[in-house]
């Protein structure tokens, strides 16, 4: 029995939201990763030199977790690049660049595509590069595909993965009340209702739901869903996107079902529920339906000017971006995502990929170096911990190094939302010692078996 | 690539604003209205003493770090802390010397051995009083009468002046001369800090809505309080005074709401707070009814701190498990 009584999570303030959509124009030279996600890189399927259209695969994935790349730019591929992700990690990417003509590939458009077989339909999405933002950001078809043949496969954390979907969560807003791209989209969502029907229907055909949900944040308005909701049964949900992390997966996987999901080892979805954001949706339904591919991003930029929600080319560099957004004042912190979860990374020129939701600035002077001063144990961080963890005890087995002892006080189920690190006095850096730990221990792990 | 240069940290990349330093200015703030009505009923004395506290709590902080070559902790304010709560419990007529010994004390062994902030296994203002109580108990228990007390003391003289809890002890037929109003609004005898339980009520909640502690200790250890009380008095009537008595009196308040919450000597699980204060209740009472001269609630919880590790165990249930019944 939890005695907790306050309510657990974070309160974090709504900034004014755009409510409109600035498309940011191609860019001339676009540089796209061949790993567009948590997956292994992708096979490039053409040769350098070779003239590309808007949508062209460029790349594949035979199966597993990553994503098939397109060109987001037509024009000529000219070079293989060295692409340094904030994570450490080098990947290759491919270099185009552009003719200006901006002309499209032009695949053969399926008008009816609910009576293809849902073998078929998961071929598309997969094909389109559709790729499941989340805590591991994997390609969709990979996600649902689990699900579509349950074998139990054990996987490296010796748990099994493969779990039937019942319930499709879609989520319009982002976790992270700071972002606003998935809010913009939902408000000028206006003639796309149809798209997000037939994304819905293809998903439901595919993973074999039972029922939809529509999980919104209580501020918004939108007749359009709910009629759409009200037309196909759809059940709609209404949640505060400032009580952080409401929105995040497994709190919204309790909140349709009534059930607590377990966290541990990032499993997709526990108890039946598979939580995607809308903008996924509606790239499954031009996938599916028109063939396109994924080339474009919705992103938010916030930062010392205020906030933006932009649409742009895979592959446009970030200060191509920053700078149409207007933020002039001098950077001192580029975070790729919210503030709560994203990843800094120290080099603007990176290029726009698929897992970007936004881009958070911080001016020098807003900049909070970190303390890391020791644990005074006042409790705060258990108190707030949306997974009733002792973040504070972990934080403690994790600095020395006393890794069987964080696992047994349930490590792996830390979502890495940040709520502890936010409130702790002494400045400690939560999350790093929970995502250091995780990675000790699964190390350990795979060198034993 | 720009030559700009770009801080990386791991998320989250904003924070509360929520310090140390502000926790504990958030711990004087809630002390104050009691040490206030301490001044009130003892006069300057009080107050000396309590400035007195202080300066030596940071004085001995200050030279330890300074020795050990240490970075300066007198800037989170825990010295100034220590000082207060340890002047807090002692009474008005105590001797200068006594309450300088006591702080040093808190601070030279209570605290600076276990490091930083936080590692200190026992509330390093108990340590200091503890110390200075057991070594001069005659002192230690210097009464003074309050200027609005309606019931006087019954012995002449600092030294042997009795606290209403005291005079129940050795003679329990006393208790109905005391009114309950009077005990609970601070009309009595007692500690500086402690003879108001109505004002620590209302700084112990205000430090709970501000979120610096958190309500499962104080409710445990006032309802083992009251239920040891209650049942001790059910049983013997003339052993045991009434659980109004046994809570209104004494630093049983103050034990509840100031040092069941502190953030290094007790735990931070939801369970685990409740158990440590409820069992602690049990105990400040059991040793007051054994006869423990002065400290029962200090004892009591000092007792419990050394089990923490213990309650620290008693972890919630986390998101999405099964309760196990090992």
């Amino acid at each position: 029995m939890d005695i907790s009584f306050f309510r657990r999570g974070i309160k974090l303030s709504r900034r004014a939201r755009p409510g409109k959509i600035e498309q940011i124009p191609p860019p001339g030279r676009a540089v796209l990763s061949l790993q567009q996600g948590s997956g292994p890189p992708a096979e490039p399927s053409i040769e350098i030199g070779e003239t590309v259209k808007v949508g062209q695969t460029l790349a594949q994935c035979a199966s597993g977790s990553g994503a098939d790349l397109h060109a987001s730019i037509s024009g000529e591929v000219t070079a293989f690049e060295d692409l340094h992700f904030p994570n450490g990690t080098t990947v290759k990417a491919l270099v185009i660049e552009g003719d200006g003509k901006d002309t499209w590939a032009e695949p053969e458009r399926d008008d009816k595509p609910l009576t293809a077989s849902p073998g078929e339909l998961l071929e598309r999405i997969r094909r389109g590069g559709v790729i499941r933002e989340g805590s591991e950001t994997k390609s969709l078809a990979e996600v649902i595909g689990e699900a579509m043949s349950p074998r139990g496969y054990l996987s490296s954390t010796g748990s099994a993965v493969a779990k039937p979907v019942r319930h499709i969560a879609v989520r319009f807003a982002d976790q992270d009340p700071h972002l606003d791209a998935l809010a913009a989209m939902t408000e000028t969502i206006g003639d796309k209702t149809a798209d997000l029907d037939l994304g819905v229907k293809v998903l439901a055909s595919i993973t074999g739901a039972e029922q939809i949900h529509f999980v919104l944040d209580n501020k918004q308005k939108t007749p359009g869903l709910d009629k759409l909701a009200d037309d196909n049964d759809y059940a709609v949900l209404r949640l505060d996107a400032t009580n952080y992390p409401d929105l995040s997966s497994p709190m919204v996987a309790r909140a349709v079902s009534g059930k607590e999901p377990d966290t541990a080892f990032k499993r997709v979805h526990e108890n039946g529920i598979l939580v995607l954001d809308v903008d996924t949706v509606l790239e499954t339904a031009l996938a599916a339906r028109d063939r396109r591919p994924v080339v474009n991003k919705l992103i938010t930029v916030n930062g010392p000017a205020g906030a933006g929600v932009f649409e742009a080319r895979l592959g446009t560099p970030l200060a191509d971006i920053v700078s149409a957004a207007g933020q002039k004042k001098e950077i001192g912190k580029v975070v790729l995502g919210g503030p709560m979860k994203g990843i800094a990374h120290h080099n603007l020129e990176f290029p726009l990929t698929k897992e970007i939701s936004g881009i958070t600035l911080f001016s020098r002077d807003q900049i909070d170096l970190a303390v890391n001063d020791p644990c005074v144990g006042c409790g705060l961080c258990s108190m707030v911990c949306p997974i009733r963890l002792t973040p504070g005890m972990l934080s403690r087995y994790c600095e020395f190094s006393s890794w069987d002892l964080a696992e047994e006080a349930h490590l792996f189920s830390c979502i890495e939302c940040g709520c502890c690190a936010y409130v702790c006095p002494a400045g400690r850096s939560m999350v790093q010692f929970m995502v250091q730990g995780k990675s000790e221990l699964l190390s350990t792990r795979r060198s034993e078996s | 690539m720009t030559n700009q240069r770009l801080v990386v940290s791991i998320s989250p990349h904003i924070k509360n604003g929520r310090t140390v330093r502000r926790m504990i200015v958030t711990t004087i703030v809630a002390l104050t209205p009691a040490a206030l009505w301490g001044f009130y009923q003892f006069g300057l004395d009080a107050l000396a003493l309590v400035a007195v506290g202080i300066t030596a709590a940071c004085a001995t902080e200050a030279l330890i770090t300074r020795m050990a070559k240490k970075r300066s902790s007198l800037g989170d304010g825990h010295a100034v802390l220590t000082g207060l709560v340890l002047a807090m419990l002692v009474p008005a007529g105590v001797p200068f010397w006594l309450v300088i010994v006591g702080a040093v004390m808190a601070i030279l062994v209570g605290k600076m051995p276990f490091g930083p902030l936080g590692g200190a296994p026992i509330y390093p203002a108990l340590v200091g009083l503890l110390i200075v109580a057991t070594s001069w108990p005659t002192e230690i228990r210097s009464y003074v009468q309050p200027t609005t007390a309606p019931v006087e003391l019954k012995a002449q003289g600092a030294a042997d002046a009795e606290t209403p809890r005291d005079a129940v002890f050795i003679d329990p037929s006393d208790e109905a001369e005391y009114k309950t109003a009077d005990l609970f609004v601070g009309n009595q005898v007692g500690p500086i800090g402690a003879i108001s339980p109505l004002l620590l009520l209302l700084g112990g909640l205000f430090l709970i809505l501000r979120r610096v502690a958190r309500w499962q200790a104080p409710l445990g250890f006032l309802l083992g309080m009251g239920l040891a009380a209650g049942i001790g008095h059910a049983l013997d009537p003339s052993g045991c005074a009434s659980a109004s008595f046994h809570l209104f009196t004494g630093s049983a308040m103050f034990g509840a709401f100031f040092l069941c919450t502190d953030w290094s000597s007790t735990p931070v699980t939801p369970w685990g707070m409740f158990l440590f204060g409820l069992i602690g209740g049990g105990l400040a009472v059991l040793l007051r009814i054994a006869g423990l001269p002065y400290g029962a609630v200090p004892w009591a919880i000092v007792i419990m701190s050394l089990a923490t590790p213990i309650f620290d165990r008693i972890i919630p249930t986390p998101f999405g498990k099964v309760a196990s019944h090992a």
